[in-house]
Parts: structure tokens; sequence; C-alpha cells
């Protein structure tokens, strides 16, 4: 059958036509049998795929995106305390290592550098002193 | 209840209200997801992921369209993002399921089996290309006007109209064969 003709007669089901091509259709309708049975086997396809039609998912499916939303407002209040976590010791954390930066650079500067220890300003531990100092 | 004070509700954190919103759309995602995807293990899970994005957009939700196009505009975008994914796997894992379903269809030539047409239809819609079902799901099974589905879709609607004229064109290079030579 002629594709256009095919075209048409899909488009009439949507509205999808002006009124001359209507009319036009309207006329081809009246004397082509072929173009009936087209409509009609346009019309039977239609009307299956609105049979396929599910309007539910599996019983109780709210309950359970009611309860995949609760697991992660739960994911989400532990990620809010994570973050007032943050916000509460970035400060302190931030001062500690200015402060260290600062015994840093200036016992490097005043040359006392023989030991990490030493450059940080802390006493020195080794392992034969800790020895001694348990008897 | 009405939507608007169900989606009020629920903004508030009033999770039955929102359970409620649910009950109430669950027809209208079921069958734009189960239409796009088939009733497969997917489609339950892009159904509650369409949910739980409402849930978190409701606040920004400023009603400029109604919440059953706003939801449907999730479901179809969720559906066509998972049929994206199918593809890829397919394309890695070339699957069979294809062939199984054609030799089933076979059998059932009837016209007055109804289970048999319905997996004839299905099979035909598995067939087509997202954008082309996604047309076909919103016109003819959810029966949305033209008007109505450009706008879940964010097309226009002389789009529509000829998304749903290749579509149907589609369909019917796919079924005839299928339901004998009587017609085409």
């Amino acid at each position: 059958m002629d594709k256009k003709l095919i075209g048409q007669l899909i488009k009439s089901l949507d509205d999808g036509l002006n009124q001359e091509e209507v009319d036009e259709l309207n006329s081809t309708l009246a004397t082509s049998n072929p173009a009936k049975e087209e409509l009609e086997w346009l019309q039977d396809i239609r009307q299956s795929i609105q049979s396929v039609k599910t309007e539910s998912f599996r019983p109780y499916f709210a309950q359970r995106v009611m309860r995949r939303i609760a697991k992660l407002q739960e994911i989400k209040h532990e990620s809010d305390l994570f973050q007032s976590l943050m916000v509460v010791f970035r400060p302190v954390a931030i001062s500690a290592s200015f402060i260290i930066a600062v015994i840093l650079i200036y016992n490097i500067s005043t040359g006392n550098f023989t030991s990490l220890e030493s450059i940080l300003g802390i006493p020195e531990y080794n392992l034969e002193n800790i020895t001694y100092a348990a008897y | 209840m009405n939507y608007s004070e169900l989606i009020k509700s629920s903004t508030t954190g009033d999770h039955q209200a929102f359970q409620k919103l649910v009950e109430s759309l669950e027809p209208l995602v079921a069958s734009t997801v189960i239409g796009m995807l088939g009733n497969s293990p997917e489609s339950e899970d892009v159904g509650q992921e369409t949910f739980i994005r409402l849930y978190k957009s409701l606040g920004s939700f400023k009603g400029d369209s109604s919440i059953e196009t706003y939801v449907t505009r999730i479901a179809i975008n969720l559906s066509i993002n998972e049929l994206k994914k199918r593809k890829r796997r397919s394309m890695i894992f070339k699957s069979a399921e294809t062939d199984i379903d054609l030799g089933n269809l076979s059998d059932h030539k009837n016209p007055q089996d109804e289970e048999a047409n319905r997996q004839l239809i299905e099979y035909g819609l598995k067939k087509l290309k997202p954008e082309f079902k996604a047309v076909i799901v919103l016109r003819l099974i959810n029966g949305y006007s033209v008007k109505e589905t450009a706008k879940v879709l964010n097309v226009a609607e002389g789009t529509v109209l000829s998304r749903l004229a290749r579509a149907q064109g589609k369909l019917r290079k796919i079924l005839t064969p299928l339901l004998g030579d009587h017609r085409g």
C-alpha cells in the first residue's frame, strides 16, 4: 500500500491532519477497501497496545519505596554528623598545622635540626632510653 | 487530601503523606515504566528510583506542570537511561532473549488469544527505539494527548506526531509477518 496513505491514516488517528487532508483521506476511504482495512488494522493495533497497560508493581510497592527513603535519610543523618564534626574540628586542625609549621621553620632557621624530634621540638626517645627507663 | 496538600505535607517531612502520594501515582508510573521496559525486575527498580527522585526534588517542585506530568517525565527519563544501559550490556553480552521471544510468538497467531496479542505487542514495543517507544507509551498506553506528550518529552507537537507515525509504521512492519499476511 502507498506509504503516504499509511502515514495519513496513522496521523488521522492522532488528529494530526488539517481539514483539507481529512477530506482527501475520507474520500479515499470511501472508495478504497484496502485503505479501510488498513485503518481498521491500525485501530486494532492501537487497542492492543492499550491492553498491555500494567497499572501496578509488585504488592507493597509504596512500603518498599518508603523503606528506601528511610534508609537514605539514615545515611544522610550520618553524613550530616560527619559534616558537623568537620566544621567543629577543621579550625583546630588548621591552627595545629600552623603552629607545627611555625615550630618547624623556627627550629630549622636556628640550625637545631639534628633529628626530626629536635626540629619538631619534642623530646628525643630511642630504644635504649626507653629500655633503661623501664628498669 | 488532594495532590497539592499531599505535596505540601510531604515537603514538611510527613512520610505518611508521601506514601499516599506514591500510592496515588503508582498506576501512572507503573504503566509508564513497565510500558517502556516490560515487566522485568529493573522496572521495579526504576519505579522506586522515580519516587526517590520525586521525594528529593519535591522542595524545588514549583507546580509549573502537574505532578503527574512531572513524575511521568522522571519515569520516562529514567526508563530511557535504563534502555541505554541495556543496550550497552547487550553489546557486551549478546543475549539470546530476542530469539526466544520470537520462537514463542510464532506459536500464537490466533488474534483472539489475548495473551498472545499482549506478547506480540510487547515484542513489537521491545524492538522500537526508546524515543519511539516513549511516544507510544505516553500517547497510546497512558492516554496523554499529543500536547501533553510533547510537554512530558519536552519536544514540539509536530515531533510527537512524526514519531508516532514512524513508531506505528515500524510496529506495522514488525507485527505484520507475525500476525499473518492478510494485511500489509
